[in-house]
C-alpha cells in the first residue's frame, strides 16, 4: 500500500494495473522499452583489419541524426542495424516480389525467391553483425501484407553498440531466424484494410494466435477463393489448392461410352445428355477423341467438364457433379509447413515445381442428398409387372 | 440449409489427369525452398535424385556457406563424413572435379517417405474462373538425412574404444533386426558389452543371419530386412529439378488444365461413398 518514492511512476503500487501508460507504449500498443542495456562493445574478430573498425564508429553516429522516429520512412521495415548497405534499396521481406514477378511467363505470383544476390561485402564493419546480406529470406504464405509498423524509437545507441529491433531480426540476413509473432493484442488495434479479400469480419479466437489464418471465421476467411469477392483475381486465379475427396472418386469417362476402353475411343459417340438440369451443357466442340489412351492400365485419360463449384450466399460451397452427385465443400486444418505440388516426369527425368499449395479442402458427400440416394436405391428398381398391384412385395433385405 | 439461400457464383469444374502429380512436404514453416543467395551466386542449385522402385527421392539443398554462418571446420569433417558415407552405399557423385580441395559438408539432404493417401487427392488451380483438378498420385514427406553423422560417429567409436568420447555415445543398442553394414564394429562393441550378451542374443548371430537361422526372424521383419535392402541396392537416378519460375514449370502447369470441352459422363452415384467398400 506504500506509495511509489521515486517520482516518475505515477500509479499507486497497491493495484498493480497491467495498463500501460500512453507514454510507455508505443502506437502498436507494445511496451516500449525504457532502459537500453549497454551491450559490452563488439570485440572485434581477429580477422578484421583495423581500417574498417574506424568505419563503426563514424557509421551510427551519423545514424543518430536519423535514428529516432524514422516511422514508416523504411517501408519495408528492416531492422535498424549497425553500418548500412551502401544505398542500394534492396527489396526485402513481403515486398520483395515485385521485380521478379515481371519475368515470369504466366502471372503466377508464388512467393519466390526476389532477394537480390547481395555479396557479402567485406568493406563492411567488423561487428559480428557484418557481412550479413541485410535481406530477408523470403516468407511463403503471407496471406495479408504486414502492415507497416512503426519504427521502435529507442534511445541513442552508444558507440560500438548495435540495436536490434528483435521483430526485425528477420530482415538482417538470409539465414536469420524467424521471430515469433506478436500478440493478438496488437492485431486488434489493427485496421486490417488489406483484407479485402477476406469477409468484413474478422473474429479472434482466443486460443489461437500464432497464425493470422486460424485466428478468424474460416468461412469468411476463404471466401475470396471462389470468387465471392472477385478483386485481385489475377492473384487468386494461381492458387493451389489441395481437395481431399472421400473415396472412391466418382468414375468418369468420356461420353459416350460407359466402360473404360483399350482402345482409342469413337470418335462421333452418341452424346447422350444425363445431367441433372443445373448442369451446364455445352456443346461439343472437339471430338471426344484425346490421345493415346493409357496402355495396358485401367486409367482412362480424361480431359473435360464434370460438374460445378456452386458458391452460395451464406458462404457454403458446393460440388455438383454428375448423376446427382452433390458434395459438400469445407475448409480443411491447414498444414503450417511448406507444400509442393510436382510433377514428376519419368520419362524426361524431369522434377517441376508446379507451385506451392495455398489451402486445403476438405470433400464430403452432402447427407441430404446422399441420404435420399441411397433410399432410392434401398426401395429398388421399380419394376412395374403386370398386375402388380395384386402382389405383395417381399423384403428381401 | 436454407432454401433461400442463392447461389452467387457457378465455377465449372474441369478434370484431366495427364501428369504424374506429387505432393512434396517439407519441414519449412514460413520459407519457401531454395538455396540461398550466396550458394546461387557460385553456381550450386538444387537438384534431386530418385529411387523409382523404392519410391523414393532425394532433394539436394545448397547450404549457405558464408564464413558469418558456416563452420568451416566442421563442414570439412561432416563433408568427409558424408564423402564416406556415400561410399559406401555407393552413391557417389562421379567426377566432381576438383581433386585437391577438401569436400565439404555444402548441401542439407532432404530424403522423402511416402504417405498414405487418405481419401482421394485432387488439386485444384482456378484458372479463367473454372476449377481444374487432377488427381494427385503420391505423398511425399522430406526430412533431412544425417546419415553422415553415422559414419563419423563409428569412426571415433572405434578409435575411442572405453573412454567416452562426446560423439561417441553409442545411443540406443544395436537394433537387432538392422542389418549391419560392416561386420567390424558390431563385434568390437558386442566385447565390450558383454554383460548384456544375454539380452541380445539375436545380435550376436548377426553376422551370419544372411545366411542362415532365418527362422530366427519372423516373416514380417523378413519382409522389412527385404525391403530396405531393395532400397538400399537400387541406384539412384538424377532428376533434374526445375523451380517454379522456370520453363519447364510452366510447360508443366500448362499440361495440368483441362482443355476439351467435352463432359465426361459419370458412371458412378452418390451411394458409391458409402457402398463401396473402402481401400485398405
Amino acid at each position: 500500500m506504500s506509495d511509489n518514492a521515486s517520482g516518475s511512476v505515477s500509479k499507486p503500487k497497491a493495484i498493480s494495473s497491467l495498463a500501460k501508460r500512453p507514454s510507455e507504449v508505443t502506437r502498436q500498443g507494445t511496451q516500449k522499452i525504457k532502459f537500453v542495456p549497454t551491450l559490452p562493445a563488439r570485440r572485434n574478430k581477429d580477422v578484421v583489419k583495423s581500417e574498417p573498425t574506424l568505419d563503426i564508429i563514424p557509421a551510427p553516429s551519423s545514424d543518430r541524426g536519423r535514428g529516432r522516429g524514422r516511422g514508416r520512412g523504411e517501408g519495408s521495415g528492416r531492422g535498424r542495424g549497425g553500418p548500412r548497405p551502401p544505398a542500394e534499396m534492396v527489396a526485402s521481406g513481403p515486398f520483395a516480389l515485385g521485380p521478379a514477378m515481371a519475368g515470369t511467363s504466366s502471372s503466377r505470383r508464388f512467393a519466390q525467391a526476389a532477394t537480390p544476390i547481395a555479396t557479402p561485402s567485406r568493406t563492411e564493419a567488423s561487428s559480428l553483425g557484418a557481412g550479413l546480406s541485410q535481406t530477408a529470406a523470403p516468407k511463403i504464405k503471407q496471406e495479408s501484407k504486414k502492415e507497416e509498423q512503426d519504427e521502435e524509437s529507442y534511445s541513442d545507441p552508444d558507440e560500438g553498440v548495435e540495436i536490434i529491433d528483435m521483430e526485425n531480426v528477420r530482415q538482417m540476413d538470409w539465414m536469420a531466424p524467424d521471430s515469433l509473432r506478436k500478440e493478438k493484442e496488437k492485431r486488434l488495434k489493427k485496421e486490417d484494410p488489406d483484407a479485402s479479400d477476406r469477409g468484413a469480419r474478422i473474429m479472434d479466437a482466443p486460443d489461437e494466435e500464432d497464425d493470422e489464418a486460424d485466428g478468424r471465421e474460416l468461412e469468411t476467411m476463404f471466401d475470396g477463393d471462389f470468387g465471392i469477392t472477385n478483386h485481385d483475381a489475377d492473384n487468386v486465379s494461381q492458387h493451389l489448392y489441395l481437395f481431399q475427396f472421400p473415396s472412391p472418386f466418382p468414375t468418369f469417362s468420356k461420353k459416350g461410352s460407359d466402360n473404360v476402353q483399350e482402345e482409342t475411343p469413337l470418335t462421333q459417340a452418341s452424346k447422350k445428355v444425363t445431367f441433372a438440369p443445373d448442369v451446364k451443357v455445352e456443346t461439343e466442340v472437339q471430338p471426344s477423341s484425346r490421345g493415346p489412351s493409357a496402355p495396358a492400365e485401367t486409367k482412362e485419360e480424361l480431359d473435360g467438364l464434370v460438374g460445378h463449384l456452386e458458391v452460395y450466399r451464406s458462404g457454403a460451397r458446393k460440388i455438383r457433379l454428375g448423376n446427382g452427385i452433390v458434395l459438400d465443400v469445407s475448409p480443411a486444418s491447414q498444414p503450417s509447413f511448406l507444400e509442393h505440388a510436382v510433377h514428376l516426369d519419368m520419362q524426361e527425368n524431369k522434377l517441376a515445381i508446379l507451385g506451392e499449395i495455398f489451402r486445403h479442402y476438405l470433400v464430403a458427400p452432402d447427407v441430404d442428398a446422399l441420404l435420399a440416394a441411397m433410399d432410392a436405391l434401398d426401395s429398388g428398381p421399380q419394376t412395374v409387372l403386370a398386375g402388380e398391384e395384386n402382389l405383395i412385395r417381399m423384403d428381401v433385405t | 440449409m436454407n432454401e433461400e439461400d442463392e447461389i452467387i457464383t457457378k465455377i465449372p469444374i474441369r478434370l484431366s489427369n495427364r501428369l504424374s502429380l506429387q505432393i512434396h512436404q517439407f519441414p519449412l514453416l514460413s520459407r519457401p525452398l531454395q538455396a540461398p543467395p550466396s550458394a546461387e551466386a557460385s553456381g550450386k542449385r538444387i537438384t534431386a535424385r530418385i529411387k523409382p522402385q523404392s519410391r523414393v527421392l532425394e532433394i539436394h539443398v545448397p547450404v549457405d556457406t558464408r564464413p558469418e554462418v558456416y563452420n568451416t571446420e566442421r563442414g570439412h569433417e561432416l563433408g568427409k563424413g558424408q564423402l564416406d558415407d556415400d561410399r559406401e552405399q555407393n552413391q557417389e557423385r562421379k567426377g566432381k572435379g576438383r581433386e585437391g580441395e577438401e569436400p565439404r559438408l555444402a548441401e542439407v539432404r532432404l530424403r522423402s517417405e511416402e504417405i498414405p493417401q487418405r481419401g482421394v487427392q485432387m488439386l485444384g488451380i482456378v484458372h479463367e474462373n473454372e476449377l481444374h483438378l487432377h488427381p494427385i498420385s503420391a505423398i511425399h514427406q522430406f526430412r533431412p538425412t544425417l546419415t553422415y553423422l553415422d559414419i563419423i560417429s563409428r569412426k571415433n567409436r572405434r578409435r575411442g574404444g572405453d573412454d567416452s568420447d562426446s560423439d561417441s555415445d553409442d545411443g540406443p543398442p544395436p537394433d537387432p533386426d538392422e542389418p549391419a553394414p560392416t561386420a567390424a564394429p558390431p563385434k568390437k562393441e558386442k566385447k565390450t558389452a558383454a554383460g548384456e550378451a544375454k539380452e541380445v542374443q539375436v545380435s550376436a548371430r548377426r553376422i551370419d543371419d544372411k545366411a542362415g537361422n532365418l527362422s530366427q526372424l519372423s516373416n514380417a521383419r523378413k519382409e522389412m530386412l527385404a525391403i530396405i535392402r531393395a532400397e538400399q541396392e537400387e541406384s539412384w537416378q538424377n532428376l533434374e529439378f526445375c523451380g517454379m519460375t522456370t520453363e519447364e514449370a510452366g510447360h508443366s502447369l500448362d499440361q495440368f488444365f483441362s482443355y476439351n470441352n467435352e463432359e465426361l459422363h459419370c458412371s458412378t452415384d452418390v451411394t458409391t461413398f458409402l457402398t463401396t467398400a473402402p481401400k485398405t
